[in-house]
């Protein structure tokens, strides 16, 4: 983060740390790299003191530093306690194999929900479960489990394992990579050849307060530096620059004319889909997409809002407004789902609150937040990301208007390209996608938006035409940082986030 | 979204000329397809969920013709006669585990068109996917195919006890007893809960008494496989929401009513009464007004242009008396009202024929009140050289185990790693975390964040209040307690508030060496040293300090009206 204290600008003259060091190399075997540690030993100073000296040496270009870095996994501290436990999947499996249990039996026989989880899991993929009211083994569990096995032999060396099942249990934080660098350094030709009796002229090196507060600079002279000599990296505390860029995209939107509303992110399912005409069924709601919080029980919903939105969903809107709306959805609305509590998965939840308390027309509003969804992590994917929420209403306003906002928006971004195509939302209609030109993928989608669907406005009382949007603003941000990975996103190595260029 | 892969040269046969994959590709930007790799004769497409009939070729065949002009109206005439004697019955039993049921029967055009190996291949694969979608894995509804000439109508649904039950699986030339089937083919142990009671189960049969099906399980072998050279082909589908199972027959009629097959109605006769199997068939009705159009659409455009358009959409459109009349197809429930028209009149123009044009402004942008506050508090940070981090909301249980927070974290009902198991309660933990990572960084290590954070609150009607914190963390030789009480004053200081730190034991710190700072009555600052145990989990070479800010708590209490003061 800041250079070590008391570092001096480097210079053609040698210190006498550094005529050590240069002197240590010279008395090794000529050829062979010492090695860091050893070098320690040679020379009278401390570690970080040498390590300074070495490095200098090396930007002077007269010393050669050869890094051999090695891996190894072994168990983490998690990894060893399941290794004396068992893991999660065998503490199952001991159980069934007393015969077969509910998951409330499970439950209560010790095994904790999270542990849980990770043996359903574990064991669904391996077939060795029967899946139904009660569990049950398909198969006679084998002996000893492959994930076993690895732990065990990890345990005892590093010996070469399969590597599915290697990164299989690195998810699951039970191994990890131990990495170790070995540093050997060495004479480069210069560094040979430099001349150590007579290496710049006497006198000295940094002006110090003492100097100055005695006057005793007027009698002292200074070593002359190599100006043209490389300096040490500055780096200094930064903005992180994904959330630098979000407040960049923020102020884009103040200046077109919106408001930020923030809402929270843990919604009753009411908020987050049913508000939106989302049908209770729809597969996006199901816990293999959604993240449900436990231990929590969602409380009352405003009686009179519950009772338009259930109305809309099940087609029985009153019948002046009939020839509006749609049949709905034609499933039983249940209360019971509308008010289970998880992680939202669109900020547009925050758009209904927002619309429910009514604003006066016209009103523009925007939300660049976090949403949630149950993806496995990986280059393309992650379980959180932010949206960049907008809605706006007034009378007169028409999809073309919308088609306006988007363009308008891109540009202000620096995206200079975009087209729109067909797509679909349970709670717009029209809905559009807007592409934008990425210089090396081509088209790709950014700007989801749409006209919310009278069946979203009239439970809210919002009686003018109302467009919104959601952009996953982390794809452009990617775009815009030069990213090509988007847990880079969430990028925490101090070095690099130091060097970050603008 | 859903996804399929369609035979090229098949589309094609159905167009009324054969297009160019580019020519293909280019068009169906203008449409809710998403075409992607070509591998041979197959186009892998992706669709918007709500046009499930577009992964069916003849339903891309038709949506292309629409688009390109080369095709024009519905082009489907309800058959409104049932073919003699082609009818079903329900026995009362069955109603409560399937309780609809619908079914209609096929016919091939007079003088060839008769099923072919490529529709069979077709149809199969659509079948699948739609069980998949529509049927939510057959749970919502199920589709079943029979050879209606080698089967003897009417048909009938019951409730059998498995002991009645012999059963040859389609694909097996093995008959099994109903027991045994349930308990060892696959798809029954899948679905077998799905068609079962106790130990009945539901069966469908023809007049000569012949098991067609274990529905929604698996079709019988012969009376359940339709082959190439059928010429009449029963479709039923049973479910437990209606809407759905309709769906699924609308959707199934699509391959074959393009091919020029006919569709009869099948009466099914239920302890509710009979009913004359043609609400499957029957188009649906919506009528249009032009001023609805250019209201949401911000065009003006004549009855006959709208016409024009939703003819396009392979819809069938007239003007009567300025109003459109439309009529819609089985296989489009995604047309619900009004609005769904008028998408369909934007999708058939191009919305390239939609100049944006900017929205009338009279609003005024600004940024919430706690971004002004957050603002200041990030711009504290940078100035005493912390580097802003960024880290995720999600933490593993390790970390939410440490005990750095006065709330404790939520766990998830259905992590998808242990990685991200539980809800943040603190910042403090992410930031630790980042600093394990950056052992080999040269310290001091100074690290900030600004982020949301969940906490526990009983009266909300989620149990839980979404807040913002401000935490400061420093892994640094000669670090701890007095230096996070040094960050504390300097912020106190800052916005002009005055209070004294009080002891606090929070699991995570060294013992004596946390505090908690009040302002009127409420908690708004807590700082403290983190315990050696996390930092030698860590493996973390450095004491670490750190001073957490409830962001809202400290905006409720002194809302800054201009910039940060000078120390």
């Amino acid at each position: 983060m800041e250079g070590a204290p008391g570092d001096a600008p480097l210079g053609l003259s040698l210190s006498g740390l550094e005529r050590e060091i240069l002197r240590a190399l010279r008395g090794a075997t000529p050829g062979s790299p010492v090695g860091e540690t050893d070098l320690m030993t040679r020379v009278s100073a401390p570690p970080d003191t040498v390590r300074g000296g070495l490095q200098r040496l090396r930007a002077k270009g007269w010393l050669v530093l050869e890094e051999t870095s090695q891996e190894r996994w072994v168990l983490t501290v998690r990894g060893r306690e399941a290794l004396a436990e068992g893991l999660p999947e065998r503490r199952l499996l001991r159980l069934l194999e007393r015969g077969p249990r509910t998951l409330e039996e499970i439950r209560g026989e010790g095994l904790d929900p999270d542990a849980l989880t990770v043996a359903l899991g574990q064991l669904k993929r391996k077939g060795l479960l029967v899946p139904g009211r009660s569990l049950a083994l398909a198969a006679d569990p084998p002996a000893t489990l492959e994930e076993e096995e690895v732990l065990s032999r990890l345990d005892q060396g590093d010996l070469p394992v399969s590597s599915e099942v290697r990164t299989n249990l690195a998810r699951r934080g039970l191994v990890t990579v131990e990495r170790t660098v070995e540093r050997r350094w060495s004479l480069s030709p210069q560094g040979a050849s430099v001349s150590l009796e007579g290496a710049g002229p006497e006198g000295v090196g940094a002006l110090t307060a003492q100097h100055l507060l005695k006057d005793r600079w007027r009698t002292l002279a200074f070593r002359p530096y190599d100006v043209r000599a490389p300096v040490p990296f500055v780096g200094g505390a930064r903005y992180h620059p994904y959330l630098e860029w979000l407040r960049q995209v923020e102020e884009v939107l103040v200046g077109l004319g919106f408001e930020e509303y923030r809402g929270p992110i843990v919604e009753q399912e009411f908020y987050n889909n049913d508000l939106l005409f989302m049908p209770q069924e729809h597969p996006a709601r199901s816990l293999q997409d959604m993240l449900a919080l436990a231990g929590l029980e969602g409380g009352r919903i405003p009686a009179a809002l519950l009772r338009s939105v259930a109305a809309v969903h099940e087609g029985r809107a009153p019948p002046r407004q009939r020839s509006a709306l749609s049949p709905g959805w034609q499933t039983p609305y249940e209360e019971s789902v509308a008010r289970r509590v998880v992680l939202r998965s669109q900020t547009t939840a925050a758009t209904g609150r927002y619309l429910a308390s009514h604003p006066r027309p016209p009103f523009r509003m925007y939300s660049v937040d976090l949403v949630f969804r149950r993806d496995a992590v990986d280059a393309q994917h992650h379980l959180q990301f932010h949206q960049a929420e907008g809605v706006m209403g007034r009378r007169g306003l028409t999809f073309r208007h919308l088609l306006g906002l988007l363009e308008q928006f891109t540009h202000a971004l620096g995206i200079p390209e975009v087209r729109f195509q067909p797509t679909y939302f349970p709670f717009t209609e029209p809905s559009v996608q807007g592409m934008v030109r990425h210089p090396t993928l081509g088209w790709i989608e950014a700007l989801p938006g749409g006209m919310f669907r009278p069946e979203v406005l009239r439970p809210l009382g919002v009686k003018v035409p109302t467009a919104a949007w959601g952009i996953g603003i982390g794809r452009l941000a990617l775009v815009a940082l030069g990213l090509n990975d988007i847990r880079e996103l969430f990028l925490d190595d101090l070095p690099r986030l130091s060097e970050w260029r603008f | 979204m859903p996804q399929s892969a369609l035979s090229l040269e098949r589309i094609n046969a159905l167009l009324p000329r054969p297009v160019s994959e580019e020519t293909l590709r280019e068009t169906l930007f203008r449409s809710k397809v998403e075409p992607g790799a070509r591998l041979g004769d197959r186009l892998t497409v992706e669709v918007t969920p709500d046009r499930l009939d577009l992964l069916d070729e003849a339903g891309l065949a038709r949506e292309l013709s629409g688009l390109m002009g080369l095709a024009r109206g519905m082009g489907y005439a309800f058959e409104p006669a049932p073919l003699p004697g082609v009818e079903a019955r329900q026995n009362a039993s069955v109603s409560p585990l399937r309780g609809e049921f619908l079914a209609v029967a096929l016919e091939a055009p007079a003088g060839g068109g008769a099923l072919d190996a490529g529709l069979l291949d077709e149809v199969i694969r659509f079948q699948e996917l739609l069980h998949a979608t529509t049927g939510r894995d057959r749970r919502a509804g199920s589709l079943g195919l029979y050879p209606l000439e080698r089967l003897t109508p009417p048909f009938r649904y019951a409730l059998e006890p498995l002991g009645q039950i012999r059963f040859t699986p389609l694909s097996s030339s093995q008959e099994l007893a109903g027991k045994d089937f349930y308990q060892t083919h696959p798809l029954a142990l899948r679905y077998g809960d799905l068609g079962r009671q106790g130990e009945l189960a539901l069966t469908l049969r023809d007049e000569e008494d012949r098991i067609l099906s274990l529905p929604p399980v698996l079709n019988a072998a012969t009376t359940g496989e339709i082959r190439p050279g059928d010429r009449r082909i029963l479709v039923e589908a049973t479910g437990t929401r209606p809407a759905r199972v309709r769906e699924l027959i609308g959707y199934m009629l699509l391959p074959f009513v393009e091919r020029g097959w006919k569709a009869h109605p099948v009466p099914i006769h239920g302890p509710e009464g009979s009913r004359d199997g043609q609400e499957v068939l029957r188009p649906r009705r919506f009528t249009l007004a032009g001023a609805g159009v250019q209201r949401l659409l911000g065009v003006r455009l004549t009855a006959g242009e709208l016409a024009d358009h939703l003819q396009q959409a392979r819809l069938a459109a007239e003007v009567r008396e300025g109003r459109i009349q439309v009529e819609a197809p089985p296989w489009r429930p995604d047309l619900l009202a009004e609005v769904d028209l008028i998408e369909e009149v934007a999708v058939a123009r191009g919305f390239g024929r939609f100049p944006p044009i900017l929205p009338p402004s009279s609003t005024r942008g600004a940024r919430s009140r706690s971004a002004h506050q957050e603002a200041q508090l990030r711009e504290v940070a940078l100035g005493m050289d912390f580097q802003e981090l960024y880290t995720p909301v999600l933490i593993p249980g390790t970390a939410a185990g440490w005990g750095l927070t006065l709330s404790e974290p939520l766990a998830l009902v259905n992590p998808v790693s242990t990685e991200f198991s539980h809800v943040r309660s603190s910042l403090v933990p992410g930031l630790l975390a980042s600093l394990g990572r950056n052992t080999r960084s040269p310290y001091p290590q100074r690290v900030f964040e600004l982020g949301t954070v969940v906490l526990r609150e009983a009266e909300a009607a989620t149990g839980t209040r979404t807040d913002r914190q401000f935490a400061l963390v420093e892994g640094a030789a000669g670090t701890g307690f007095a230096r996070a009480a040094a960050w504390a004053e300097r912020l106190l200081d800052l916005f002009r508030l005055t209070a004294g730190r009080e002891p606090l034991e929070v699991p995570g710190t060294i013992p004596g060496r946390c505090a908690q700072i009040r302002v009127a009555g409420e908690v708004v600052l807590w700082m403290g040293e983190v315990h050696p145990r996390i930092l030698s989990e860590l493996h973390l070479p450095e004491p670490v300090a750190f001073l957490v800010v409830h962001g809202s708590r400290l905006e409720r209490l002194r809302p800054l009206a201009s910039g940060v003061s000078a120390p």
